[in-house]
Parts: C-alpha cells; structure tokens; sequence
C-alpha cells in the first residue's frame, strides 16, 4: 500500500520559515502550529535547520487513543484529524512522540497537519512544499527506491521510530570553504 | 433422399436462435421437404409458418396433419400461443420452435443449404459456426442462460465441476456435491467413447464425464450428465464440442473477476484496519459484499515476513490459504499489507479469555511449524493484539498487532510469537525519546558501569541476572555459572556502589528499567 511522506532536504533548508507562514496562511482559523522549525546546533558542525509537522506514521499513536475515532489512515498512507467529534480528551497530543498535534486554545479541539489532502485532491502539492523556495520539502511514496537516499534517521537528529514515522531526510555535508589573506603590503588594514 | 433430424438444424445457423416452444422429445425425427403450406401432402415436411393474423388456424392444421413432422414459426416479433397448441405439439411429437427472422424464403433456401452439405457428406462445415453461437449467447446473456441452453438441447441435466472437482452451482439443480463425492471409471463397457469422453458412476447412476481443455491443452474443467439408454450420438459430441470455447471464455473472466474482486476486498480490509469505516453497520454491511462475518470481540494478528526468501504473490496466497486450512472455533480475514500478512480474528462460539488466548497460541504454534516446513528458509514473527468488543476497534487491535512486532526483540520471549499484553513497560519506555531514557539509565547505572570498566568486573551483568530471576539467589548463580556465596558478595557490592537497598520494590523497579534500557533497547 502507498505511504506518503514528507521528504526534507536538511542541506536546502535556509530557516526561511516560509513553509512555517505558509501552512499558518493556508489554515488560520486553526491558529495552528502545525509545521514548526527545529535547529540543530553541533559544537563541531554548523548549525541544521529544517521543518517538521505530523509525521503520518504507519502505527499512528494517536489514532490508537482516540475515544472517539477521529483519526484515520487514508490509503495513501496520510492520517487524517476529522475534529469534529474531538471533545478535547487531549489523548492524542499526550501520546504523539513528536508533539505533533495540538489543542486550539479556544475550541479546546485537536488539530495537525494534514498534508493538505485537499490540495492533494486537485493535484496540488501541499502549501509548505510549493512555498519552500528552496525545494528542501517534498512529498513522495517512501517505498519508492527512487528517493532511498532519504533516511529516517540522522547522524546528528534521531526520532523515536515506535510508531514508524514516514518523513525522510537527507543531508549532504560539503567540505568547509577557508578564505585566507596573503602577507603582503596591506597588512594593517582589514580584509575585505 | 437426404434428410435431416431438428437435432442437426439447431447445430446450424440461424437456428440456435431458435426458442423451442415444444415437441423437443422427438428433435430426432427427420425431414426432407419444406413446405409452405399447411395441408402438404409430401411425407416428412418441415413446415414454414410466418407470424400473421391467420397463424393460428395455420398452425391448428398443420399440427394434425401427418404428413408434417415439424413446424418453425417465424416472424420479427413473439406472439402469444395458446398453450393447447403446444400440448398439441408434444402429443403428436412434432418438434415445434420460433425463430425470429422475417423472410421464410430465405429460411427454405438456408434449409436446402443444409441438405446439400448433408448429402454431399460436408454438414460439418455447417455445425462449425455453433461456437460462435454459445459465445455470443455468453455475451448477450450469462453462463447461466447457455446452460440452460445446452441442458434444453441436450435433454438432460449438464453439471459442471471446476479444475479441482467441485460442483459449480450456476442454475438450481437437485444436485449437490454430495452426490459426487465418489466417482468411479468403469473401464469394462462396449461403447467406444471419443477422446475427453470417459464413463463414471457414483454407485447410483452412470455418466458421461467431458474433461473440457483450453487451446493450451490446460484442464479448464468438465461437465457430467447422465448416460441415458441409447449410447453418446454425434449430437450431443457437436454440441458439447462447439461448447468449450465459450466455457473456456468464461472461465478466464471467472478469474480476472475473482482477482479484481479480491483486489477491492483487500481495499476494504485496509480501511476496516486504519478507521476508514464510519458506522459498524456500514461495516458489517459491505463486509457480506465478500461473504464475510463480522462477529463480536474481534482481534487482530500481524505476521512478519522477514526477507530471507523473496516473497512473490504466490508466496502470500500459499501462506492466505494457510490460515483457512485449519480447523479452528475462529473465523479468519487475512490480507497482505506492506510486508505483513494481517489477519482478523474472529470467534465462531463464546469462550473464556484464557481458553481464547490458548487455542489462538496453539494455533499459532501450528501455523509457524507449517510454515517452516513448506518454506524453510522463512523466519516469520507473530504479533497479536488484543480483543475488543467492538468491531469499530478492529483498527486499535492492529495497531497493538505491530506495536508487538516491533517489541518483540525487547521482551526475552521462547515462541514465535508476542500478545499485546504481554509487552509489559517496555511499551511505555518506547515513546520516551532516546536522550530521556538514556540520562535515566545512566543515573542508576553509571557508577556500576564505570566500575566494571576500571575493575574488570561483571556487576551490570549480575544485577541484569538478579532481576531477570525474580531475585532468585541459586537461579541467578547458575545462569553466571557462579557460586550462590560469590552473587551474595556481589550484590552487597553493587547496594554499597550505588548506596541502594535491593531489598526495597521501589528501588529494583527503578533499576529494572534502566537495566532494561540499557541492556536490551540499543541506545
């Protein structure tokens, strides 16, 4: 069966935050913090930016817990939130491993990305893939071996896998760029 | 004079298209005139009567006179018959049938066709176009109404039965399986029978058994009717003949039906499985769509295939029809999901939960070792989940189903398989992130390990023993290979290490996990 998935190319990422104000755009009345920023900050290595929302995982916690079967897996794999029987139990952010859903402050309802399906429906790509404007997210089957160079898990940020996550990433380190100045006869003055 | 029995002219063309009003009985009678007229005075004449306002004082004559041996009514649409004509028509056995067609001439002129080829020994080639006829009939109708066909023309029963044997009831027959289960060849008798043609008997009746094969010689099934006293006639070999083709098309849409039926059936267990169904009714409902009973306290069970062995669409039927072969109180749903084989149980009778829980071990075991034995190489894992009431909980159960797939490496288990309830905390631990549980661990544990490392001692791995053992002095010591006084010291060295009485629940509790964490959960 299919299993779409979120596919970020950490490398990309320049922290611009417009998949962030995007994904807010396209659903305010959610007051949503659907897609967030994570950064990583390694003594040796420069810094890892990216985005991550709900992972739609192939054993979702969340739909387990759910009293009142508001959750479900479509056959593309995308695990959809319908809250409109939510009562606001707030099991389903409690058992989430990666603080994907949320409750609204004011209807007290539960809410999470929902890889904008209806989008997906008109053939659209999700908001936070068509805002990023470096093509670091996309979204892709994960059993394609066209894109196995995506791993779930990184060097440098691991997930809890329990629950199977389906967002990949993939990070390309390139050697450091040093610019050195020459001895010569500006010494005193600064390098531009 | 060259004649021709009713039996051959529906072989032919226009007149399979015949509907058979009555007189059928006597289809073996022949004729060699054709007439127009009712009062005929040339024996043996078939009579052309058109559907007009005086057919019936037509019919009436032609009925009664002897001279005519049977009637083709024709005409473009049916008109009503009295029913005493067709009593007539069976009394005075004169095969009496309708054919649409509106022009008689060209009817008479088709017949003497006929006779020619007869007489000049090439009637074959006539009957060739037959096959066309069933396929078509296929086509505008089903398999049913050509069975019925076939039965009407050959004036007796024709049951079919699949490759493997088993009566195919496509039409209401007093015949059940039952009156098959033994069929024996009788070898000794004085008919020579024509090749695919063999002679059985059930200890009852005789019959005749055609095995029917496709173009590639493959047995596509066969058919069976009773041996009536006269021997098999060219007719009925024709018939059944120019019958295989159309039986043969069936049968390949028989299975492109049954794979794209199965296709929606493994759609609509994928749905049951993930909370896509919204009312137990709906469920329940299109579940008898696929002859499926959705009973009470439902469970739900998740193989994994490991990948020692490709796993091909075969392998996953063989290892399907594995889970219906057994004789079990449950009813089984199976279908193949990613790289699992999932299963949805359901008890056929009321039983307690340890009974439950038994027999599903018990089979379990079995189907392990079956599948060990017809797939050597395959090391398969079984999570089950737990039973809940409600058939809308389906989805949870299998939820629990992987979830003991993948803590099946975490809890020391001996069979091949892990209940949900068995799991016990690990399940718990397994959501905190790794950095949590790794900072509990080495809270308990660290002054241990680094002792160990310093020392060269086994501290870790006497403690990891202990609690393993219940707190069992004498196990513990023997699975250390050490002497119960030599364990004795060493946990009195492992409470001054970590200031900790062993003693206290709280406290092994606490140092459980993070042996547990430490030891067993790779981080």
């Amino acid at each position: 069966m299919k299993q779409l998935g979120f596919f970020v190319d950490i490398s990309k990422c320049i922290s611009c935050r417009s998949c962030m104000y995007a994904c807010i755009s396209e659903h305010p009345k959610e007051q949503n913090h659907r897609r967030k920023m994570i950064s990583i900050q390694k003594k040796t290595q420069d810094a890892l930016y990216f985005s991550t929302s709900c992972n739609h995982c192939e054993t979702p916690a969340c739909m387990t817990v759910c009293p009142n079967h508001c959750i479900r897996k479509l056959r593309n794999g995308i695990v959809i939130l319908n809250n409109q029987n939510c009562t606001g139990c707030q099991k389903c952010a409690a058992a989430c491993p990666f603080d994907s859903i949320h409750i609204h402050p004011k209807t007290n309802k539960a809410d999470k990305c929902d890889m904008c399906y209806t989008r997906l429906k008109q053939n659209q790509q999700p908001i936070c893939v068509e805002s990023c404007i470096a093509e670091a997210i996309s979204i892709h089957d994960i059993h394609d071996v066209q894109w196995s160079d995506y791993q779930a898990q990184l060097e440098e940020y691991t997930m809890k896998q329990i629950t199977n996550p389906s967002t990949r990433y993939r990070v390309i380190r390139s050697p450091k760029q040093r610019y050195f100045q020459e001895r010569g006869d500006n010494d005193d003055k600064p390098f531009i | 004079m060259t004649s021709l029995s009713f039996k051959e002219l529906v072989l032919c063309h226009p007149f399979y298209y015949g509907k058979i009003i009555a007189g059928w009985e006597a289809a073996e009678r022949c004729f060699h005139n054709i007439s127009f007229h009712a009062e005929e005075s040339l024996p043996n004449t078939l009579l052309l009567v058109k559907s007009n306002e005086n057919h019936l004082c037509v019919l009436e004559i032609a009925l009664s006179n002897p001279q005519i041996v049977g009637i083709i009514f024709y005409g473009l649409d049916t008109v009503y018959l009295p029913s005493i004509l067709e009593t007539h028509a069976k009394k005075q056995k004169k095969p009496f049938f309708f054919l649409r067609n509106p022009d008689g001439e060209r009817l008479k002129q088709r017949i003497d066709e006929l006779l020619l080829l007869k007489k000049q020994n090439l009637f074959h080639f006539a009957t060739k176009q037959m096959t066309n006829y069933w396929l078509d009939l296929l086509n505008r109708k089903d398999i049913k109404e050509v069975l019925k066909r076939l039965n009407l023309f050959m004036e007796t029963e024709v049951l079919f039965f699949n490759t493997q044997k088993i009566l195919q009831i496509i039409y209401p027959t007093l015949y059940s399986q039952k009156d098959f289960q033994v069929l024996k060849v009788i070898r000794n008798h004085d008919e020579t029978l024509p090749e695919g043609f063999s002679l059985v008997t059930n200890q009852e009746k005789n019959f005749y058994l055609f095995q029917m094969l496709s173009p590639n010689k493959k047995i596509i099934g066969y058919f069976l009717f009773e041996k009536k006293s006269t021997s098999l006639s060219v007719f009925e070999i024709s018939l059944l003949d120019a019958i295989v083709p159309t039986i043969v098309t069936w049968v390949k849409q028989t299975v492109i039906t049954k794979s794209i039926h199965l296709k929606y059936k493994d759609q609509f267990l994928y749905d049951i499985l993930n909370n896509n169904i919204d009312s137990e009714q709906e469920m329940i409902e299109m579940a008898k769509l696929w002859d499926m009973d959705f009973l009470p306290n439902p469970q739900v069970f998740a193989i994994n295939l490991g990948d020692s062995i490709p796993i091909t669409k075969d392998v996953i039927i063989r290892l399907q029809k594995l889970f219906q072969a057994d004789h079990i109180p449950f009813k089984i749903y199976t279908t193949h999901l990613s790289h699992r084989i999932v299963g949805i149980v359901f008890p056929t009778t009321n039983m307690e939960q340890a009974e439950r829980k038994k027999l599903l071990n018990d089979w379990m075991d079995r189907i392990q070792k079956k599948i060990q034995k017809i797939f050597p190489g395959l090391q398969t894992t079984i999570g089950i989940g737990r039973v809940h009431p409600s058939n809308l909980e389906i989805h949870q159960s299998f939820q629990e189903a992987k979830i003991s797939l993948q803590m099946y490496d975490y809890v020391p288990m001996t069979k091949g398989f892990i209940h949900y309830d068995e799991i016990g905390y690990v399940r718990l631990l397994s959501y905190i992130h790794d950095d949590l549980l790794s900072d509990f661990s080495m809270q308990y544990l660290q002054e241990l390990i680094v002792h160990d490392q310093k020392n060269e001692t086994d501290l870790i791995d006497t403690l990891y023993s202990y609690c393993n053992h219940n707190g069992d002095v004498i196990e513990s010591a023997q699975n250390l290979f050490i002497h119960p006084n030599t364990l004795r010291q060493r946990l009195k060295k492992i409470e001054a290490i970590l200031q900790m009485d062993l003693n206290n629940y709280t406290n092994i509790v606490n140092l459980m996990l993070a042996l547990k964490i430490e030891k067993t959960m790779n981080i």
